[in-house]
């Protein structure tokens, strides 16, 4: 219970910076993706199933914010989530690059697909902004961002020990 | 649990959620109920978060925009000098101008802008993906405002509100690709009605596109003020500024000429706008 608590106040602490900061501070007219860092982070740190689950909640939200298609950016972040999660299992974490350099993958992937998606459902988002800097941007600020992040997630996603919230053991 | 049952787990998992996305794309494709009420309901929770962030960070954000638009601010700013200088010697010109212009207004009786109620708007904050072209205001139903208003400021259109929720409203800019308008391209020191043409939105930081209805013979030229048709069906008043003429070229088949035109807005700067409340009539 408290973990999803933890998670839900994380998630919303991402979407207001996204709404409040991000997406005020455009760096060559591209906006840094903090859900896209939630989700990806979540996927770092908990597994495939934790970054689907926050890319799904978190990019519902942000759809429900946003004027775009609702539906679009969590169908988008669930999956890159889930991605990052399973690649990161498989990987023996020596190094901090890895987390890095999956986090840029990812982010370019994830601008990559929005933009097709939005395309498909007749959005124009290939010409709503320049698809290369909104890559390079969104990668170089979750590349920066990710290994926060991903600590930030796996304080939310572990469960704290009863005897460490109550040690008498008196409910 | 077995490697194999959490494989399955998690590939459940994923499926669940895509089919869940899939299914929430679908019912807002169709543009139905409850995805409206969603949006109502994520917007009190987070408009008043994002405004009062917005008070505190807009500073912020001017010492950034500042910062990465500094060459540009002062290439505007010698610009503007140039301008100013220029408007001084023509200002007498300017009256005469005025008055054969009004004059115009009153025998094609097109309707005038200063007629009709306004309502002033703080914008809140500007597009919160990279994938938008909106800013948010911080004025809504409870102020008379209506999904389809022009959104204006004394330099020209904004956009046109494309939600309204209780207290705020969503304003979709001209530059949007989604959005076009019919208008009418003046020529400069002329009274004489000028072509009509449909314009879109390029994309931010991009002019806009008129690409339908200006005949090749008929004479365009760059600088050329462009304003709100104001025709028949326009969900605009007519003779709002909108952009002037940058750039002129016939279309593939050089029956028509394919016009870009600048806004006169600069939408990275917008702190109040103008609601005009004023619906088309059926």
């Amino acid at each position: 219970m408290v973990k999803y608590a933890r998670v839900s106040l994380v998630c919303f602490i991402a979407l207001v910076v996204q709404a409040c900061i991000a997406g005020q501070l455009p760096v060559a007219g591209a906006r840094a993706d903090v859900v896209l860092l939630a989700a990806i982070a979540a996927g770092l740190a908990a597994g495939p199933e934790a970054g689907a689950g926050v890319g799904f909640g978190a990019g519902l939200v942000l759809d429900l914010m946003a004027s775009g298609p609702v539906g679009l950016s969590s169908l988008v972040y669930t999956v890159i989530g889930y991605a990052v999660g399973l690649l990161n299992a498989g990987v023996l974490r020596s190094s901090k690059l890895i987390p890095v350099a999956s986090a840029a993958a990812a982010s370019v992937a994830g601008v990559l697909f929005y933009a097709l998606g939005g395309e498909l459902l007749g959005q124009a988002s290939l010409q709503k902004g320049n698809l290369g800097i909104v890559m390079l941007v969104v990668a170089a600020v979750n590349a920066v961002l990710v290994l926060p992040a991903t600590r930030m997630m796996r304080w939310a996603f572990t469960e704290p020990r009863r005897d460490y919230i109550n040690p008498r053991g008196i409910w | 649990m077995s490697p194999s049952r959490r494989g399955s787990r998690r590939r459940f998992t994923l499926i669940l959620l895509v089919l869940a996305s899939l299914t929430v794309l679908t019912i807002d494709f169709r543009n139905t109920g409850p995805v409206d009420s969603a949006r109502g309901v994520v917007a009190g929770v987070f408009n008043p978060v994002r405004a009062g962030a917005s008070w505190v960070f807009r500073p912020v954000g001017n010492l950034w925009n500042s910062a990465f638009h500094y060459q540009k601010l002062e290439h505007q700013n010698q610009k503007l000098q140039r301008e100013v200088d220029r408007l001084r010697g023509q200002s007498v010109q300017n009256e005469v101008d005025q008055r054969q212009l009004q004059q115009f207004l009153k025998l094609a009786r097109i309707p005038y802008l200063h007629g009709l109620p306004t309502t002033v708007a703080q914008v809140t904050s500007g597009p919160l993906t990279n994938f938008q072209d909106t800013i948010e205001i911080d004025k809504g139903a409870g102020d008379g405002i209506k999904a389809g208003m022009a959104v204006v400021t004394d330099a020209g259109l904004v956009g046109r509100i494309a939600d309204v929720h209780g207290g705020t409203s969503t304003v979709q800019l001209i530059t949007d690709p989604e959005l076009s308008l019919f208008v009418r391209i003046q020529q400069r020191g002329s009274t004489e009605m000028g072509p009509l043409g449909q314009a879109h939105g390029m994309g931010p930081n991009r002019p806009l596109r008129v690409d339908d209805g200006i005949l090749i013979n008929r004479r365009v030229k760059a600088g050329d003020p462009v304003i709100t048709s104001g025709i028949g069906t326009s969900t605009y008043p007519g003779q709002i500024p909108v952009a002037k003429v940058v750039r002129v070229k016939p279309s593939a088949d050089r029956t028509q000429q394919v016009v870009d035109i600048q806004p006169y807005v600069q939408f990275d700067r917008l702190s109040y706008v103008k609601v005009i409340l004023w619906e088309p009539t059926p």
